[in-house]
């Protein structure tokens, strides 16, 4: 585990508020993301740091 | 390791725990009509008539704003007091008479609101949190707020006798930061809510018992908000004491500077109140130069917020130092996430960070115009009142119940679920309210879809920004319900211990650092009232000068007589349909 | 020390003292803050004020 579990529950919360404003931000530069484009994102991003933390060497675990 | 607070103050924490069990009650409510809002006015479930919803959004906003921050800041506030003075008030009698005023006061308020709900009783008041006139509610709901607002005096009174009788019995002694800090509150709620005790003696009480016939609503919109935003860092304030001195110690460190905590407390005093035309900037019959003095002061509000940014931060970041955090940013990572009251306390701050550059846009005059009245406003709200505030006072009572109680926590992996939830409900939540106020969306509407006219959406669609406040509305229920879910099992908890004991370690930087002349109190009320009447005599007499004390003949718009159809049809006839 | 910290969780492994504490992470993070105002008071700019159109005037 490369985060502990709270910490990995923290990161995936900030994660969906980035998302979340992001979109926003992006809409204003004329790049419109829509309601499952956005949700498929999030879900490959959490996805892939949900992978990255569980499957490394457990050598720096708390 | 049993030293605790109920352990130490066994009688404290009984009236502590009581203040908090009313709070927690006007939470569920206000909470349970904040769902139904947001289901309401997205047109995705209305359970109510849409009329009902001034019902409901009036319950929100006091229940919420009134009842559950005040009753939370009192807890707090005899808290931090007999501990830092490490004793109790000079008379309990007198602490349970305040205490009974406020719930009197309550009692009364929430009477002539929920009364609404029915025709078979007379009485209503769906004038909103703000009771602006010409809305006219019924005189129990003014008399209720009277009383509440004398009891919170009381309460105040009965601080500053603690305080005094232990300057007798400690002579020379600098005043113990917490108490500080609730007696500088104090102080700017003391000058702050003349404002609206007289809004509601001397006008609207007096015309809503049919004394007088009218009203001058620019005078009382204006005494109102002389109060009304004094009245927001009455809801901060409370927050700000648990970042500066719980923050601290949940991170594992110190304070790092008392006397930077003083002086903060202290520019609130001074400058909390010489602001309220900021709410005004769209009102009629006030000069444009008094609300470019408001909004003057106001940018210097910001310093206050941005010291405290700096030493909470501080403070945390020594925490993690010394529990082995290294480099410019990785030291985050050291920091105790583990611990709810940590975590939802560190969010909440974070929110009102990013919220309080939303609150520069509301101050700026020009850009107010575009965002007045609309949805951007609740917007604002939630983040900093509805977070800052609201999330701050659930994690801290997750360290604070136990040492009140003397119960371990029940479900410490549940609250750390419970203030993520929040956080990301608040977020997805208002982000639709800032959108949907950019593009014109009105609040405090329970039908904001209007006939042959579509809003221009800047990205996405109306629906979507509709179902975006529904969810995170929805998420925000949630976890309010899984809050006060885990209250009551911590109070049902009796066979455990707290993790924790009832210490505060001591400030980095402590008071012998900071100069005297900061407890000199009676210098900052002196300067606060110079301030005060610098910035209210003249608009307050142009307005008197101009509209009459009474008013030009403006008869009242009661909401709680006539039933909403005939209203209705008075309006539309008005104004000629 | 008396006032040591006993949190369970969050309790210090070692103590720093106010000569040895350098609050650099709080500088970054403050900076990082100031910047990400900066940028959100341009795009308020170019939204508000660039990308709005004058109000239209109706005549019903
Ligand atoms: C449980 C979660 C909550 C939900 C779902 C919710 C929802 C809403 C919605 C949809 C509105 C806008 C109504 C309108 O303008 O038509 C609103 C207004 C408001 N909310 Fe909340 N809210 C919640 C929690 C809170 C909290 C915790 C606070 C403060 C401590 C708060 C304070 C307010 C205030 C002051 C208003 C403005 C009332 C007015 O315009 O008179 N809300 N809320
Ligand atoms: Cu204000």
């Amino acid at each position: 585990m490369r985060l502990s579990w709270p910490q990995l529950l923290i990161v995936i919360a900030l994660l969906i508020v980035i998302l979340v404003e992001l979109r926003t931000v992006l809409a204003f530069f004329e790049i419109h993301l829509s309601v499952t484009a956005t949700a498929v994102l999030a879900v490959v991003v959490i996805g892939a740091l949900v992978l990255w933390t569980v499957l490394s060497s457990a050598d720096r675990s708390e | 390791m049993s030293n605790t607070f109920v352990d130490a103050y066994p009688k404290q924490a009984r009236i502590i725990r009581q203040a908090f069990l009313t709070s927690f009650i006007a939470l569920a409510i206000g909470a349970f009509f904040g769902l139904i809002q947001a289901l309401h006015r997205t047109n995705i479930l209305r359970a109510i008539e849409s009329p009902t919803y001034y019902t409901v959004l009036t319950g929100h906003g006091v229940f919420l704003v009134i009842t559950f921050t005040i009753f939370f800041l009192v807890g707090v506030y005899q808290w931090a007091v007999t501990e830092s003075l490490e004793r109790g008030p000079v008379d309990m009698r007198f602490t349970w008479g305040w205490y009974g005023l406020m719930l009197t006061g309550t009692m009364l308020a929430a009477f002539a609101i929920l009364a609404g709900f029915t025709d078979a009783i007379d009485v209503s008041a769906d004038v909103l949190f703000t009771f602006y006139a010409p809305l006219q509610g019924h005189p129990i709901f003014y008399i209720g707020l009277v009383v509440f607002v004398v009891g919170t005096w009381l309460a105040g009174a009965d601080w500053f006798r603690t305080w005094l009788a232990w300057k007798g019995e400690n002579p020379g002694k600098r005043i113990p930061l917490p108490t500080f800090m609730v007696l500088t509150t104090m102080i700017m709620w003391y000058i702050s809510s003349i404002g609206v005790a007289v809004a509601i003696l001397a006008f609207i009480l007096p015309w809503s018992i049919g004394i007088v016939e009218s009203i001058n609503p620019t005078l009382t919109r204006t005494l109102f908000w002389y109060f009304g935003h004094p009245v927001v860092y009455f809801w901060l304030l409370p927050a700000y004491l648990m970042w500066y001195i719980l923050l601290p110690k949940l991170s594992g460190g110190r304070l790092f500077s008392d006397p930077l905590a003083r002086v903060v407390f202290i520019l609130f005093i001074l400058l909390s109140t010489p602001v309220g035309i900021h709410h005004q900037y769209l009102d009629p019959g006030i000069a444009e130069g008094f609300k470019y003095i408001a909004m003057t002061n106001t940018m210097f509000l910001l310093l206050p917020s941005l010291l405290t940014a700096f030493t909470v931060v501080a403070s945390m970041e020594h925490g993690a130092r010394q529990r082995g955090g290294k480099g410019y940013f990785g030291w985050l990572k050291a920091l105790p996430w583990r611990e709810p009251a940590f975590t939802g306390m560190a969010l909440a701050g974070m929110v009102f960070a990013f919220g309080g550059f939303t609150g520069i846009v509301n101050a700026g005059m020009n850009i107010n115009y575009l965002v007045h009245n609309s949805l951007w406003v609740p917007g604002h709200i939630h983040t900093q009142v509805g977070t800052a505030v609201a999330l701050t006072f659930m994690a801290g009572s997750y360290w604070l119940i136990p040492q009140l109680t003397g119960n371990r926590l029940v479900g410490r992996g549940i609250a750390l679920f419970q203030v993520v939830l929040w956080f990301v409900g608040i977020v997805i939540m208002t982000n639709a309210m800032y959108r949907g106020g950019l593009i014109g969306m009105p609040r405090r509407t329970a039908e904001p879809e209007y006939e042959g006219f579509n809003y221009e959406v800047a990205a996405g669609s109306v629906g979507e920004l509709n179902a975006q406040v529904a969810l995170g509305g929805t998420l925000l229920f949630v976890s309010t319900m899984i809050f006060l879910a885990l209250m009551i099992l911590t109070l049902f908890n009796g066979e455990s211990e707290p993790i924790d004991n009832r210490t505060i370690p001591a400030p980095l930087s402590g008071p012998e650092d900071s100069p005297p002349v900061l407890d000199n109190l009676k210098l900052w009320v002196a300067i606060a009232a110079v301030l005060v009447v610098l910035a209210y005599v003249i608009p307050l007499a142009s307005i008197v000068s101009r509209g009459g004390l009474f008013g030009p003949d403006i008869g009242p718009f009661p909401v709680f007589v006539e039933p909403v159809s005939l209203l209705i049809e008075t309006v539309l006839v008005s104004i000629g349909w | 020390m008396s006032d040591r910290n006993t949190h369970e969780l969050s309790a210090p492994d070692q103590t720093i003292d106010h000569d040895e504490y350098d609050p650099v992470g709080t500088l970054a993070l403050i900076l990082l803050y100031f910047l990400v105002l900066v940028l959100m008071w341009l795009f308020t700019y170019f939204i508000e004020f660039l990308g709005n159109d004058p109000t239209p005037v109706i005549i019903v």
